[in-house]
């Protein structure tokens, strides 16, 4: 250890600057917004209080969004950690071409969301479009896809999860390799079968990982913006809005900035008791580890 | 101890001709279980590939084939010749360039701080940058689009370069911190003994010593300036300074009866990212698991 008192907060000065600039001050900024009554066109914008968040509640579009807000973590939490889950254990096994595989099955992480976007809006397209005619060979009846009002958000939930479960795959395969071989070995001549080895060894093993991912996706997802506000903006008639592509609808598009920040700080109350909830667990890890 | 040994039988014992067949089959069941799985996971990427060299004439038939005979380049030609495709790909290469530049700069004398020293704050500095990564940019967008407005940088490279560097902290610091706390302090302590002063030891030996985490941190750095969105579409207004994620948006939407041209520009876009991802791959896993984990 340095003797050193000054240098620490010397080496931290240009990060925390960086932090309080482009974050701090801006979320203060946010909330004293939300606040307000400012528009674009508002000079001189007044302290209305609560107002904002008394109107949210009662605009039915922000309900419908609300609703959606609930779903949408269940779908794309659910699809992504489940599919890293069952991608992991398959990569940890033992097979031809295994670096080939978990390098290729990581390649929707690295692709940039607009590009992700782009590809779907063509597998998605509704008359030439590559899931239709899959759709047709095997006798259905071509989808619809994005314009099914019922749907859509759960078609939109595919390619968000498809850019967001490698994450999971690499950390729970992470988790699996270090796992000590000799527990399986002493399960298997006690008898074990693979639903018990995975039941009693595997699962126990990877359970905090497991708990950090999802809370990690949760937040990730919870905030996606990018892939939903280029296929659909939002639509259509507001099925698959998040918070975050509300948000930002209405203060781009309407340039509410006010009622955009009031948004903005409901998804800041959710997202700090999430933040929680990740620091527990990870204090729980440290224990463990 | 052989993984597969122990889960695929009895240890002990004998192995009769039943037991290899079954111990084959099962083999052979996985391996097609694996390449089902994988077919269907890397099928978007193929159908995008496949659809930016495919010719026209081939792209609306009905059934389609999703391997294309007579592969073309055209499209490629197109979006790097008359859509002048490279531009926007200067700017996002100098965003992602400064991104990176200005991580490593800003993050590795951070994580230095938290790897080798105690003093008041460490932890809920140590807590406050992790609590970046799950921070709603929502929030922030409004704010930061007003204040940027004000002080007159906001239709800037700039502007997208302060932005992605204050998210790519997180990440930076907790990699960096990860590699540096692998580095025995005996390391330092010898430097010290030599006439390095403290802050010296930051770039004469940790930063030298930890160059695979040092390389993991910088593509990290490079992927997250490279495919930033939010910002670049809100803050960047003047066409001549759009990024390639915005400005694909912008030019092909014209196009969009174009699929071709949309998944060319879309395969474009990707490559550097891929390539430097794939670059760094092990060391990458081995940050964030200490990042994300760990803590």
């Amino acid at each position: 250890m340095h003797q050193s008192k000054i240098l620490p907060y010397l080496l931290l000065l240009p990060a925390a600057v960086l932090i309080v600039a482009v974050v701090g001050y801006p979320m203060v900024y946010g909330i004293s917004l939300s606040l307000t009554d400012r528009t674009l066109h508002s000079i001189e914008a007044d302290f209305i209080g609560l107002e904002n968040f008394r109107k949210l509640l009662q605009d039915d579009r922000f309900l419908t969004v609300a609703g959606n807000s609930v779903l949408w973590p269940i779908y794309t939490v659910i699809g992504s950690v489940l599919s890293g889950f069952m991608l992991a254990l398959i990569l940890n096994q033992r097979f031809l071409g295994r670096r080939f595989a978990r390098g290729i099955l990581l390649v929707p992480w690295t692709v940039p969301t607009v590009a992700v976007a782009f590809v779907w809006v063509w597998l998605y397209d509704p008359l030439v479009g590559i899931f239709n005619q899959i759709v047709l060979l095997v006798g259905g009846s071509r989808l619809p896809f994005m314009s099914d009002v019922g749907m859509a958000q759960f078609w939109m939930a595919l390619p968000v999860t498809w850019r967001f479960y490698p994450f999971v795959m690499l950390m729970l395969l992470a988790g699996l390799q270090a796992i000590d071989q000799e527990l399986y070995a002493a399960a298997a001549v006690d008898g074990a079968n693979m639903l018990q080895r995975f039941w009693h060894i595997t699962l126990p093993m990877v359970r905090g990982i497991l708990g950090l991912v999802t809370v990690l996706e949760f937040i990730w997802l919870f905030n996606h913006f990018d892939i939903i506000w280029i296929m659909t903006g939002g639509g259509p008639a507001d099925a698959t809005h998040n918070f975050a592509t509300y948000a930002y609808y209405q203060g781009f598009k309407t340039f509410k900035y006010a009622y955009a920040s009031a948004i903005g700080v409901v998804m800041l109350v959710i997202l700090f008791f999430s933040s929680l909830v990740y620091l527990y667990l990870q204090d729980r890890m440290e224990i463990e580890l | 101890m052989d993984a597969n040994r122990a889960l695929s039988g009895p240890p002990y014992g004998a192995r009769g001709f039943g037991w290899r067949v079954q111990r084959a089959m099962r083999k052979g069941l996985l391996h097609l279980l694996i390449a089902a799985v994988i077919i269907v996971f890397i099928f978007p990427i193929w159908v995008g590939v496949d659809t930016s060299i495919k010719p026209a004439s081939q792209l609306r038939k009905f059934p389609t084939s999703v391997l294309t005979t007579s592969p073309t380049m055209e499209k490629y030609a197109q979006a790097l010749g008359p859509l002048k495709l490279y531009r926007y790909m200067g700017n996002t290469v100098i965003v992602a360039g400064a991104t990176t530049l200005l991580g490593l700069l800003v993050g590795s004398p951070a994580a230095y701080a938290l790897s080798r020293f105690r003093f008041r704050g460490r932890s809920f500095f140590a807590r406050t940058v992790l609590l970046i990564y799950m921070f709603p940019p929502m929030l922030l967008i409004i704010p930061l689009y007003l204040m940027m407005t004000a002080v007159k940088v906001r239709d800037s490279l700039f502007s997208l370069i302060v932005t992605d560097t204050t998210f790519a902290l997180p990440f930076s610091i907790w990699m960096l911190k990860a590699f540096f706390d692998t580095v025995p302090r005996d390391l330092d302590d010898a430097a010290l003994i030599d006439g390095c002063t403290p802050l010296s030891v930051l770039h004469r030996v940790l930063l030298p010593v930890s160059g695979p985490g040092v390389v993991a941190t910088a593509v990290f750095c490079f992927m997250l300036g490279w495919g930033e969105y939010l910002f670049a579409v809100t803050f960047i207004t003047t066409q001549s300074l759009q990024p390639i994620t915005v400005a694909v948006y912008a030019l092909i939407s014209p196009f969009a009866v174009d699929p071709s041209l949309l998944m060319a520009t879309s395969v474009i876009s990707a490559i550097p990212p891929v390539i430097f991802f794939f670059a760094a791959q092990r060391w990458i896993v081995q940050g964030l698991m200490a990042g994300a984990i760990k803590g």
